[in-house]
């Protein structure tokens, strides 16, 4: 993806922009004021000049000059700074998340995620005189587990808005599991513990069996006498048990070995997964 | 206009300088495509540099060479 086909920075490889928000234009309107009332000084000041040029003393003139374009130069950096503050606070939905960057001033930017997975809620709310002439308001979007709500503030159209991330959110949460983990999760889940995949339970079973009915210690010898079985159960909540079988006659014993839990992915809410669920053991019998 | 006034003029403005670049750098690298930054900072640029040298060349004209 080049540089130029992205919306914000740290829009990923294939991430579409559904949305981006600003704030109202009214939450500029202070700004705007202000920078209206402080240019007036300035008008006034150089009226005063033009009217009254010769009789000014050379060097207060100077002097004059002097001030004016310092206060020139603090009013743009008054402007500028409003700007930024407005411009740059935005709120954006993705296909994968919602992105809130609250820019306050030059030198304080904050950047809060939310993936969509997370939505709980969303609900709009319009309040105030303005807000409901000009069509602006709140739209609050509850999480899961115990993440900070995330509230897009004084956005244009916030009942379209909370629509549109209801319709994203379920888009994208709608293929299930049939443990009601989001497939997308579970095939990323399934991905990562893809290297560590071994024989599944019927693979032990058989081969165990085959190894019983040798009869010769010799046979045992060239079938490899010890069988190496990895199970892995790829599903939030699951493990993965490694397994020995020696190949004797005495029971098979099952010796639990807890392999390191996938790694969650970025895309699954670490709050709704145990950390118990992913690293207990658990007992394979195998006859 | 005595070399003080001059010298704090000049200290105001480099600091002006800076703010301003720090400013254009934040559109620059956070705006966002088809979006006004790069208007805005076309327009901020063009606005500062005049207020600089128009009030920079009438100072200096007047304080060193009238």
């Amino acid at each position: 993806m080049k540089t130029s086909d992205k919306y914000f920075p740290s829009q990923e490889q294939g991430e579409k922009v559904f949305l981006l928000v600003r704030k109202h234009w009214w939450n500029y309107v202070p700004f705007a004021i202000t920078g209206i009332l402080m240019i007036l000084p300035i008008i006034a000041v150089l009226m005063y000049w033009s009217a009254n040029s010769a009789s000014i003393p050379y060097e207060t003139g100077t002097m004059i000059i002097g001030g004016l374009a310092i206060y020139c130069m603090f009013t743009l950096g008054v402007q500028l700074i409003g700007f930024i503050s407005y411009y740059l606070d935005v709120y954006i939905v993705t296909d994968h998340r919602i992105v809130d960057i609250d820019q306050a001033g030059l030198f304080n930017r904050k950047i809060s995620e939310l993936h969509l997975h997370q939505v709980q809620d969303v609900n709009a709310q319009v309040k105030g005189i303005f807000a409901t002439l000009l069509h602006f308001g709140d739209v609050n979007i509850q999480t899961a587990g115990e993440r900070e709500n995330f509230t897009f503030s004084a956005i244009p159209n916030p009942y379209t808005v909370a629509k549109q991330i209801i319709n994203l959110h379920e888009a994208h949460i709608e293929p299930l599991t049939e443990d009601g983990t989001p497939t997308a999760v579970a095939a990323d889940i399934s991905k990562q513990a893809e290297p560590d995949r071994g024989m599944d339970i019927e693979d032990i079973e058989a081969q165990a069996k085959e190894l019983m009915s040798q009869t010769t210690m010799a046979d045992r010898l060239k079938s490899g006498g010890l069988v190496q079985a990895k199970l892995v159960m790829p599903t939030p909540g699951s493990l993965a048990v490694d397994q020995s079988i020696a190949a004797t006659k005495k029971p098979v014993s099952v010796q639990k070995n807890e392999m390191p839990a996938p790694k969650p992915a970025s895309v699954v809410n670490t709050n709704e997964i145990e950390e118990g669920e992913l690293t207990e053991g658990k007992e394979v019998d195998l006859k | 206009m005595n070399s003080v006034l001059v010298g704090i003029y000049i200290a105001i403005t480099l600091v002006f300088i800076a703010f301003s670049a720090a400013g254009i750098y934040h559109l620059w690298r956070f705006g966002y495509s088809g979006d006004l930054s790069k208007i805005i900072i076309v327009i901020y640029s063009v606005i500062s540099i005049a207020v600089v040298v128009v009030s920079a060349s009438i100072i200096s004209f007047r304080a060193f060479g009238g």
